[in-house]
């Protein structure tokens, strides 16, 4: 059983902050986490970025990155993962930490909790300013080649680089498809003084959902976020932004293809569907992905890999947020008709109800081992309950569960009619005869 | 079967060990999780290369014939696959090949008992045949070429290749597709005979089970094994310095890629001297080469590297070396600060109070490890396949002296061990070979 949810609120200029604790002794080390929400809109999408690598570089207090760091080391070696990733048609940025339990420290520790909200605090608002109150230049420069060299690196991972091509492709007239990189020249033509004003912006839309799991109980994390945390908060009360966007516009399917100089191609299909995590047959649309290309026997897994040898992975993701399947594929260039067709078979083999029994029970008992096994880790109960809020749907895992394992193979057919291709970007790999050569011979 | 209990109080740990009669030594740690993690693994990587014969003969195996097996494995006699087995029960399987093993797991949250049996069995139950074998040649091709695309993954192997001469480390864990168009079924089988002995292999189980439920199953399952003598893995002899100084490659990369690797000349006999030598390695590069250390810090502010850089030890008991990983514009830069820093910190001494930050921050990592069921089952296997007490290693990081350290400073970082690897962008030329 997961434990006991605590959630509460407090206070802060009139907004109310969100608290979820879940008080449980089996961990070593909890975790705490700020979020904070905000629509995803041109321009902003990248500069959050760019603001969240300078204000890590120092603040008053540390005012360097290895002035940062060490403070961490002091704090046992807690690291603190910097967030920046779109749910739906929202931004989220934050902050999340692994807490060394109290118990295993030795006594006289200063409290691990209070001081890495200090540091957080420091981070976000007081980083570290010149005379005129500006945002170090030397640090802004240095972030925004780094964040330039982050562009032209997205091609060195030809899988991530095509399975984000198509994401673009498919959500070209969406929020959620304005790019979270931005162009090297609007990018470098930022000021150190632009990006102060929207730091003091983004200071002021700052409303966290706060998380923690962990020993602690809920009085002292309370207290702790209201001696540290509140003092510092100046959002003024806003009706949080929805993370659920428009219906996407129904198109024709639109085919890209890009030439890169490596030696497997990579075939990215981008389906739409009107079922989204608010929609009743949400719980059959789970099940579906699990059986086409999820489950340890996908259909996808045995017929596109180990029925035709095409490739070594093909697998497919399901947002829920937004309504689609992104199926990736990565195979020789010379395949890509045959996987294509393969693969658009076994999503019409489903639609048919072509579902053997062995398929429907292995996605069910694929997806309640998968919801089952949340409560064993804090990250993922983090993910399940704030991805749940902002979704404005509070179901627990127990529930969902229930939902699922009631879902019939109709329920399944169902869902997969609703499924429309939209995209299909093939990256082909231009070095295919290439490769295997010997490095003795190099020098 | 008799079980002996291993306890840390530091930790608030223990579990059980004992050897099965069919000569499997097998590894229960309790866990009050909801998923069970269990891991049966053999001591056969791509560094065995050398398959002995029944009669007194060795053949030289194709490279990444291990790894060809791992995926062969899970294929049964009458034509199912071990996976839709699994699939029943929700368990989710899998398997990995390293240099020096191959494991086959399962983590769930039901089933234990039936998944557990279903482990063993698999494993144990070869059968392949032409077509087969065929079959999977065309889908590891893919697997290759998926890695030769990775720019880290090839800065890594080149360094490795640029370490050693001979050693069969050198050699990428799935081969080539020439190396496995080799591969046939009767190399397979014996390959089973001779590794997949339950003497040689271990299994690992970590969650809410009991030793019996463990216990009766390999009963089950192994009730026609009785113990055997484990195969010897022969270390292949070779310099101890590094094979080459420097090795270039060019690939689809923005900025050039740098992998610098020391060959450690000294692989300790006793698998506890190995282990003390491993902690001590650990914590000189997370004093020297942490994000809270100078040299990451001052060329980082100087924009000589990115955030991507990471430093590592990886031993075993047949070669050892640690890497250092970034990425740079100017990398032959990098390697002569380094040069300098190490020699400054030698001047020097190591700093104490950086010595005591990074124990702490060290003894942290550990504790945390302990809070999931696959990390706790991975780490006890890989202690027990370097013949290791995995309670002694938090213990180890508190006893290393700074004397030690300097010690390893002075020996290990040495030019003649050295490789300096590159992956430049495409577009670009080697300077050195102008």
């Amino acid at each position: 059983m997961i434990p006991q949810l605590y959630l509460s609120e407090f206070t802060a200029t009139g907004a109310r902050i969100p608290l979820r604790v879940c008080h449980t002794e089996k961990f070593k080390a909890g975790l705490l986490s700020l979020s904070a929400a905000f629509p995803i809109r041109e321009r902003d999408s990248w500069m959050l970025a760019l603001l969240l690598a300078v204000l890590r570089r120092g603040s008053e207090k540390y005012p360097s990155l290895s002035a940062i760091n060490r403070r961490l080391d002091c704090l046992y070696g807690t690291e603190i993962s910097i967030r920046n990733f779109y749910r739906g048609d929202l931004q989220i940025i934050g902050f999340a930490a692994e807490l060394l339990d109290d118990s295993y420290l030795p006594t006289g520790t200063e409290s691990l909790m209070d001081g890495v909200l200090e540091l957080l605090c420091q981070i976000l608002f007081h980083p570290l300013l010149d005379e005129e109150g500006c945002l170090l230049s030397r640090y802004v420069e240095s972030e925004k080649q780094l964040h330039c060299d982050q562009i032209r690196a997205r091609k060195n991972q030809p899988r991530a680089y095509a399975a984000e091509r198509c994401r673009e492709l498919l959500y070209s007239e969406e929020p959620i498809g304005i790019s979270a990189y931005g162009t090297e020249e609007e990018v470098m033509a930022v000021t150190p003084r632009e990006l102060t004003d929207f730091w003091r912006g983004v200071c002021r839309r700052f409303l966290p959902d706060c998380f923690y799991v962990g020993s602690a109980d809920e009085g002292k994390v309370q207290s702790a976020l209201s001696r540290i945390l509140l003092p510092e908060l100046q959002a003024e009360p806003v009706a949080s932004p929805s993370l659920w966007g428009s219906e996407a516009p129904l198109r024709a399917p639109l085919r890209t293809e890009e030439a890169l100089a490596v030696s497997q191609g990579q075939l990215a299909l981008g389906f739409r569907t009107e079922i989204t995590g608010r929609d009743p047959r949400f719980y059959a649309m789970a099940v579906y992905q699990e059986i086409l290309g999820s489950s340890p026997i996908a259909k996808l897994m045995m017929n596109v890999r180990e029925k035709h040898s095409l490739c070594y992975s093909c697998s497919s993701s399901y947002n829920a947020y937004k309504g689609s399947i992104l199926i990736l594929c990565g195979l020789k260039n010379e395949n890509r008709e045959k996987a294509e067709r393969e693969i658009l078979r076994q999503t019409e083999d489903i639609a048919n109800g072509q579902i053997s029994d062995a398929e429907l029970a292995g996605a069910l008992a694929s997806l309640e081992n998968a919801y089952r096994r949340i409560e064993d880790s804090p990250s993922a109960m983090e993910q399940y309950y704030y991805g749940r809020a902002l979704a404005g749907m509070e179901i627990t895992p127990e529930e969902l569960r229930r939902r699922i394992s009631r879902v019939t193979r109709e329920d399944v057919v169902a869902a997969a009619r609703t499924l429309r291709l939209d995209t299909v970007y093939f990256l082909r790999g231009t070095l295919e005869e290439k490769g295997g050569e010997e490095l003795d011979d190099m020098e | 079967m008799t079980w002996n209990e291993i306890r840390s109080d530091l930790l608030r740990e223990h579990y059980f060990t004992g050897v099965h009669k069919s000569g499997l030594p097998i590894y229960v740690f309790p866990k009050k999780l909801t998923s069970v993690y269990a891991l049966f693994a053999t001591r056969y990587g791509s560094v065995d290369t050398v398959l002995p014969l029944p009669d007194g003969r060795e053949v030289t195996l194709p490279e990444g014939t291990a790894h060809f097996l791992e995926h062969k494995l899970f294929e049964n006699a009458d034509g199912s696959d071990a996976f839709a087995k699994f699939s029943q029960y929700g368990a989710d399987a899998n398997a990995y090949t390293t240099y020096n093993r191959t494991a086959y797991l399962f983590s769930c949250t039901d089933c234990v008992s039936e998944s557990l049996r279903e482990l063993l069995s698999f494993v144990t139950s070869p059968y392949f045949t032409e077509q087969t074998v065929k079959k999977e040649q065309g889908i590891i091709a893919e697997e290759i070429r998926m890695g030769r695309d990775d720019p880290w993954d090839r800065c890594y192997g080149n360094m490795v290749r640029g370490l050693y001469e001979k050693n069969p480390v050198r050699f990428d864990v799935c081969g080539s597709e020439e190396s496995i168009a080799r591969i046939t079924p009767e190399l397979l089988y014996e390959c089973c005979r001779v590794f997949y002995h339950p003497s040689n292999m271990a299994l690992v189980i970590c969650g809410d089970v009991s030793t019996s439920l463990v216990e009766e199953a390999a009963d089950a399952v192994l009730s026609e094994y009785v113990p055997a003598k484990r195969p010897i893995r022969r270390a292949v002899a070779e310099k101890k310095e590094a094979h080459r100084a420097r090795l270039t490659d060019s690939m689809q990369v923005a900025k050039p890629l740098f992998a610098i690797g020391f060959k450690d000349p000294v692989i300790p006999q006793s698998p506890a001297e190995r282990l003390r030598r491993d902690a001590a390695m650990t914590m000189l590069d997370e004093i020297l080469f942490s994000r809270s250390g100078d040299f990451y810090n001052r060329l980082f502010e100087e924009g000589l590297i990115t955030p991507s850089f990471d430093a590592g030890y990886s031993a075993s008991d047949t070669f050892a070396f640690n890497g250092i990983f970034g990425e740079s514009e100017d990398p032959e830069e990098v390697l002569s600060r380094l040069t300098a820093y190490l020699e400054e910190v030698r001047q020097k001494g190591i700093d104490r109070a950086d010595l005591e930050r990074c124990r702490n921050a060290l003894y942290a990592d550990e504790i945390r490890a302990y809070d999931s069921t696959d990390e706790i089952a991975n780490r006890l296997l890989s202690f027990v396949f370097d013949d290791a007490e995995m309670f002694s290693y938090p213990t180890l990081l508190q006893e290393i002296t700074r004397e030690e350290l300097q010690e390893l400073l002075c020996s290990v970082y040495r030019e003649e061990y050295r490789t300096l690897s590159v992956i430049l962008p495409s577009d670009r030329s080697d300077p050195a070979r102008e």
